[in-house]
């Protein structure tokens, strides 16, 4: 390399600046809220001839790392007759976009009359037109519904802006009057950014900089995949549901299998659901994305270039619903699916990586757009709520309560800003009690908020998530609390949306209340090993009752006061769980919970063997009495699938990972094909996991990553293929 | 004129400055006492050799409040407010510390079991929709004393709207609070943001008790020592007020260490003909920046005092860096050398400090480089040699980069400084200013040595070293005036506004100031107010200052004044979209008479030329050409008419200032060392 170390960091550092001043210009002088107040954008540096990422700004959101390197790419492919000042805005999902709303500027940079590199930006527009005000539309089935598509077109020719485009895109959306504002912060920033990189290049020269951006790039793939090394060669499983796609009541399944060889890693979701009929589908970019920033979450210190993602391969999975094409509507897939996928990449790694990984985050953006008129002002409004949810539990202590979304870094807009715009009046915004999940390390807490409609009639829709089932808890932590929805109407109806989290244009008027809880984080490792003077704590803040302390922690208090009862917490603990045999001499429960934690976990997983045996005979048990109860099925079934549930979390918390996988494997199945297969298949499945949970018991099969475990389970997800193949 | 002494707390020392009634200046620096900040200020006292009792006005910069803050050592705070609401202060704005990594704690200032709601709701117009019930106030507030609160917040929305229920539960607290420490969150800051201003008022009721009885026991200690005038404090706006009242606004002290180096630097650089600076203060573990224009140093209303702690009363704008002395340099897993962010601290600290440091740290990159002199190794507790010093730099930076340790010293240097100017203009060259109409202040013990480097890369043509950069801080109690702002809530289209409103509202800041400062009692020579409109177009969410003219300012210059300003700012015009009115802010300054800052470079030990102020001569490296036999000037020596070139080495008690090859050096009347410098090839602007 010819290039020395230092002036390399200079560039390095340089390139950095120069997005981070184009994220200032454009944040300080954005119109839309979601951009300046909640900081929906992202500025970037791309490569002059392939539009591989070169930087991107500190403040840049999460879900548009990598993004926009496609949307640059797809801008290259179509641009002709490029002048210095020519700006192209493109905002097409199926071109490496996201979801309509997201509007990128893309402009060429010249150095002598080539085009060196390229900057872009993205802004989230509040209304780019379509079926609702706001642009998601849950119900929305072709994207044509969902809003103004444009492909790359020129907005500026050499400097200046064409009119004709402007009108277009002016006579299409809402609120048309403060966009002019926002296009111009956003060609502004592109213009600071242009200033900053021509002073860098005058300084070092165009040769030092290209040169420095192919090694920043190598170096990031180094960066990468060292971090990559410390992960097990071996394939890790999670999986993540969407509730529904807005359309069809049916849950969206995300299957995430890791592959870790040769020191980097592949991500598969070829097992997850096909393509949905309403608006959770997304783009492979986003996809892709969703991927990249799950790992940066796992490993925050990454610097970001193209390089940083070479050493991870995502397999295009076709024929889902994480691989969009024209024209499924894609509106939840920046906001919803992606996160859900980063919860699937948090899932899968939880066994390769427990002491990084986390329980699962609130994961929705939890949006809320409320349009209508205002009689007392003579003007319409659209509305926008977001809102946070708790955080998971992790290795290094309970879940941050409301948290924003895994994908955004946005603040929420003060109520005292949305009751001067919007005539709402908040009537409580509140922690959501009881719903962080519970384990040793619990979950962050969502909110509760209640607004009461004052003047003038308005609709509400909503694209959340996390309604059916809870953030994920890991390794014997407990899922989170579900994200509820509720319109108390006011003549005294209540009305809770069919999908749950997913709703549109639900009529509403003065004294009508939109009631919303979010989700809390999921809970890290057993509930039962949490320092009950860490339970009296969030009894006494209220977090949760003393009859959930109980329940949930196995925590006794003396009946005055927030006392721990410390014989009848122990008491109530060791009811729950088979006494571990070493932990006799151990004393009271109050002493370092941490350590002696610890201990307890490695004395059960030694004596983890009889646990299993004993999972191993009730499912066999059950088995028996599904097929002697026709009638009784379904619960049979549904006790099977606990069991196996079960396993899935106890295997890796004591440090039986293959357990868990069998036990994964199997709830999975149950989960989403259970009720649709026939007897004789079902049975075969249930029965090959519970041969195979005797063979790990048998030969102690503990390594994930071993030819025997790797055989084991192709063993089982060969009877399940077959099985599937046979229905 | 009486004696006056400017005395500041910092972390490791205290400092005095003392201006007697003859006009002799006295110094002290005196090691801080932590859990009882009054016995080292005592000992500065007693170290000038002044009798507290025949000084006429002490002004006193503490960092009391921040340090209770950061700490968390604050009192026990209950809070009453909104039915629905008293978790806005836990939720916050749905953030995380990091913008990646899902993990991260919070602590509310105000524990949950201790914030009681009532029923009562105003809306945002400032209309009543629930009245508030005095027997529920009254009620939550005796629950509150019981569960043990000691100081109390009260917290309404919409207050800053109509403030009718804050002060009335604030009426009942009076009679039914068991002590003063009341804060009325709108009395603390009149701006709409619920979570920002609950936060502001919770940590003035955090803070406030703390205050109370640290300036009691200084107070007490001072009568005893014989004191019986002024005692100021110094606060956050960089202005300072009347101990007797300071605790009722004790979020104001919050901040308050960097203000005053601000202000020093702008009473200095005005002094010196240069109105617009940027001041440059590094220490330890981090470097503060600010920004001066015309001799008044940008003020900010959004200071975050950590992770969702913002403070938003008008407070001098600084911006932390997080490179200072101490910032490790280390090789990352792709092979590039990093500087900081994190730091060896105090313990074990750089290498040279003999603490058991064995990381390379920047401060042991310029020993290594003989920019600072060699012979200081000798003067800690467990000597380290520089060889030793030199063979870590070789082993953990030069060996992975194939460099010598000459080398590896010297890109640390210049990748800490390129970090440093990278922050440097995000904070204030990046917000639409040119730098050639500035200088660099430069101070703190770290400062002078990096100044030329930064100003070179910046493109800014000049660095000033003040007289005393060590004490620059203390300097700024001395200079500091009497100062109060108040910030009301407008919120109106420019088009719209009702300008007798506007001016009611002005008028009525100016009447506050006036008789809060006649409240305190001070000796000022005069009485001065600034205004300012906080601005943005409709449906932004950011505001731009802009200055006005006062209560009579007219409609049609708060919108071109505006439009100005935002062009300056970002290159954009938009007649498209009306103008709003967000805020109105006076500072009601309460002028002190200045010193003569001529007395803090006494001619004492001056020499008559050059050539005897030099100390020595060492080698010492330098970016331009390597390493050169350097003089070594001492500062007290150097004449007055003194103009020389680089290479050189100024050395005094508080600092070390690095002089760069093609740099030019003079002293101005005040003793300022003055550098000019040229602007590295494709600097910026």
């Amino acid at each position: 390399m010819s290039l020395d170390p230092i002036t390399l960091t200079v560039l390095h550092n340089g390139l950095q600046q120069v997005c981070n001043e184009m994220d200032l210009a454009f944040v300080r002088s954005a119109f839309s809220p979601v951009i300046a107040e909640t900081l929906d954008r992202s500025d970037g540096i791309y490569a002059g001839a392939d539009g591989a990422l070169v930087a991107q700004g500190d403040l840049g959101l999460p879900v548009f790392v990598g993004t926009m390197q496609d949307s640059t790419k797809a801008v290259i492919a179509r641009a002709k007759d490029l002048a210095p000042g020519d700006v192209f805005i493109v905002n097409d999902p199926y071109l490496g976009g996201t979801h309509l709303m997201d509007v990128r500027f893309v402009k060429p940079f010249f150095h002598d009359g080539k085009v060196f590199a390229w900057l872009a930006n993205t802004g989230h527009w509040p209304d780019v037109g379509g079926m609702v005000p706001g642009g998601f539309s849950a119900r929305a089935v072709e994207v044509e519904q969902e809003g103004l598509r444009l492909p790359p077109v020129k907005l500026y020719k050499a400097g200046r802006m064409d009119p004709e485009i402007l009108s277009i895109i002016l006579s299409n959306i809402r609120i048309a009057d403060q966009r002019i504002g926002d296009i111009k912060a956003q060609a502004a920033a592109l213009a600071v950014g242009e200033k900053r990189l021509a002073a860098l290049i005058a300084r070092y020269g165009a040769g030092t900089v290209a040169e420095g951006i192919a090694e920043l790039r190598r170096r990031a793939a180094r960066l990468m995949r060292a971090k990559l090394a410390t992960i097990p060669d071996g394939r890790y499983t999670g999986e993540a549901f969407v509730d529904s796609d807005g359309v069809v009541d049916a849950p969206l399944k995300i299957a995430m299998a890791v592959t870790k060889q040769q020191g980097e890693l592949w991500f598969d979701m070829s097992g997850s659901s096909p393509p949905c009929r309403g608006p959770m589908n997304s783009v492979i970019a986003t996809t892709r994305s969703s991927i990249y920033l799950a790992m940066k979450h796992i490993f925050p210190d990454l610097p970001i270039n193209a390089g940083t993602f070479e050493p991870l391969h995502v397999i295009e999975p076709k024929g889902t619903f994480l691989y969009a094409e024209y024209p499924r509507p894609v509106s939840g897939c920046a906001a919803e699916v992606s996160q859900r996928i980063a919860e699937a990449v948090f899932a899968a790694l939880t066994e390769a990586m427990p002491d990084r990984l986390f329980a699962a985050p609130a994961g929705t953006s939890g949006n809320l757009a409320v349009g209508g008129g205002d009689p007392d002002k003579g003007r319409s409004y659209v509305m926008y709520v977001i809102s946070g949810g708790g955080y998971g539990g992790s290795p290094a202590g309970d879940g941050l309560s409301n948290g924003c979304s895994t994908i955004g870094i946005s603040k929420t807009t003060p109520i005292e800003v949305l009751e001067q715009r919007y005539p709402v009046l908040f009537e409580e915004y509140a922690l959501h009690e009881g719903s962080g999940g519970a384990g040793r390390f619990r979950g962050g807490f969502g909110v509760n908020y209640r607004i009461r409609m004052r003047r003038g009639e308005a609709v509400a829709s909503m694209v959340m998530d996390h309604g059916r089932e809870g953030p994920l808890g890991a390794l014997g932590g407990r899922n989170g609390g579900v994200n509820k929805v509720a319109i108390e109407f006011a003549d005294g109806r209540v009305y809770r949306p069919e999908h749950k989290s997913k709703d549109q244009d639900i009529s509403i008027g003065p004294g009508d209340v939109i009631a919303v809880s979010t989700p809390g984080g999921g809970g890290y490792g057993d509930p039962l090993l949490r320092d009950p003077q860490a339970v009296a704590e969030d009894v006494r803040r209220g977090y949760y009752s003393r009859r959930q302390a109980r329940a949930l922690f196995g925590v006794a208090f003396r009946p005055r006061g927030i006392s721990v009862d410390v014989a009848a917490t122990q008491a109530l603990r060791k009811k729950r769980k088979t006494p571990p045999k070493r932990t006799a001499g151990q004393q009271s429960y109050i002493e370092r919970a941490l350590a002696r934690a610890e201990a307890v976990v490695d004395a059960m997983a030694a004596d983890f063997a009889p646990t299993v045996a004993a999972y191993g005979a009730k499912i066999e048990q059950t088995l028996t009495a599904w097929r002697a109860e026709p009638g009784a099925r379904a619960a049979r079934l549904g006790e099977i699938r606990r069991y196996a549930h079960d396993l899935k979390g106890l295997g890796p918390t004591f440090k039986q990972p293959v357990i868990g996988a069998i036990g994964a494997s199997l709830n999975s199945l149950i989960l989403t094909s259970g009720q649709r297969l026939d007897e004789r298949p079902l049975v075969r499945i249930v029965e090959a996991h519970c041969a195979a949970l005797d063979r790990v018991l048998a030969d102690g099969i503990k390594d994930l990553g071993s030819k025997e475990a790797r055989a084991l389970l192709g063993r089982l997800e060969a009877v399940i293929a077959e099985a599937a193949a046979a229905e | 004129m009486g004696a006056i002494a400017g005395i500041d707390v910092g972390g490791t020392f205290t400092d005095l400055i003392l201006v007697d009634a003859e006009g002799q200046v006295r110094i002290a620096k005196v090691l801080t006492t932590v859990d009882n900040q009054a016995g080292g200020v005592m000992a500065a006292i007693a170290e000038s050799g002044l009798a507290p009792a025949a000084i006429d006005t002490i002004v006193h910069g503490t960092t009391t409040t921040t340090n209770a803050l950061l700490e968390r050592k604050i009192a026990k705070v209950g809070l009453l407010t909104t039915k629905g609401f008293r978790d806005v202060l836990e939720l916050g704005r749905r953030t995380r510390p990091t913008s990646y990594g899902l993990t991260g704690r919070f602590v509310p200032l105000i524990d949950r079991p201790l914030r009681l709601e009532v029923a009562e709701r105003i809306d945002a117009e400032g209309r009543v929709v629930t009245p508030l019930d005095p027997a529920e106030v009254k009620a939550q507030l005796e629950r509150l004393v019981k569960a043990g609160a000691e100081s109390l917040v009260i917290h309404f929305l919409h207050a800053y709207a109509n403030p009718a229920h804050e002060r009335k539960a604030a009426e009942i607290a009076d009679r039914h609070w068991p002590n003063e420490h009341i804060t009325m969150a709108s009395g603390v800051l009149s701006e709409y943001r619920e979570y920002e201003r609950g936060v502001t008022a919770a940590v003035n009721a955090a803070v406030q008790p703390v205050l109370r009885r640290y300036l009691g026991r200084l107070a007490d200690e001072l009568a005893a020592g014989g004191h019986r005038r002024d005692l100021l404090v110094m606060q956050g706006n960089g202005g300072t007020v009347s101990a007797r009242i300071v605790a009722e606004s004790a979020v104001n002290t919050v901040m308050s260490g960097p203000a005053s180096g601000v202000i020093a630097a702008a009473a200095t650089g005005l002094a010196s003909g240069h109105p617009n600076l940027i001041t440059y203060d590094m220490g330890g573990t981090s470097s503060d920046v600010g920004l001066i224009r015309d001799g008044v140093p940008a003020v900010s209303s959004e200071l975050e005092l950590e992770y969702a702690m913002p403070i938003h009363v008008p407070m001098v704008d600084m911006h932390s860096i997080g490179a200072g002395g101490g910032s490790i340099a280390a090789i990352d897993d792709g092979g590039m050398l990093r500087v900081g962010p994190q730091s060896a601290g105090a313990r074990p600290g750089p290498i040279c400090y003999g603490r058991g440091g064995e990381r390379p740290t920047i401060t042991d990159a310029n020993l290594a480089l003989g920019r600072l002199d060699p012979a200081g190794l000798l003067k800690v507790d467990n000597p380290v040699p520089l060889e030793r010093v030199r063979e870590i730099v070789l082993r953990t930076v030069g060996a992975p980069l194939g460099l010598d340790a000459d080398g590896a010293a010297a890109a640390i240097l210049r990748i800490a400084n390129d970090r440093m100017a990278g922050a440097i203009r995000m904070v204030s060259l990046a917000r639409g200013h040119d730098p050639r109409d500035f200088a660099l202040f430069a101070f703190g013990g770290a400062g002078p040595l990096h100044a030329a480097a930064l100003a070179r890369e910046l493109g800014i043509p000049t660095v000033l070293v003040p007289a005393r950069p060590g004490l620059t801080n203390a300097l700024g109690c001395l200079v500091a005036d009497l100062r109060h702002d108040f910030v009301n809530t407008v919120n109106r289209p420019v088009a719209g506004l009702d300008m007798a409103e506007v001016a009611r509202i002005v008028s009525g800041q100016i009447a506050a100031g006036r008789e809060l400062i006649e409240r305190e009692g001070v000796a000022i020579e005069r009485l001065e107010y600034l205004h300012f409109a906080d601005m943005q177009f409709m449906g932004q969410s950011h505001l731009l200052t802009i200055p006005i003219s006062g209560p009579a300012v007219t409609r049609e210059a708060l919108q071109g004044d505006f439009e100005r300003a935002y062009w300056e700012r970002f290159q954009v015009e938009l007649p498209e979209i009306r103008a709003v009115l967000v805020n109105l802010h006076t500072a009601a300054i309460g002028r002190r008479r200045p010193p003569d800052l001529a007395l803090l470079a006494p001619d004492r030990e001056r020499k008559p030329d050059l050539a005897q102020a030099m100390r020595g001569r060492r080698q010492v490296w330098f970016e331009q050409g390597g390493w050169q036999d350097t003089p070594i000037y001492r500062r007290d020596w150097l004449p007055r008419a003194a103009r020389f070139e680089g290479p050189a080495i100024v050395e005094q008690l508080d600092s070390t200032v690095a002089i760069e090859p093609g740099n030019r050096a003079a002293l101005d009347r005040l003793g300022n060392l003055i550098l000019t410098v040229q602007p590295a090839e494709g600097a910026a602007p």
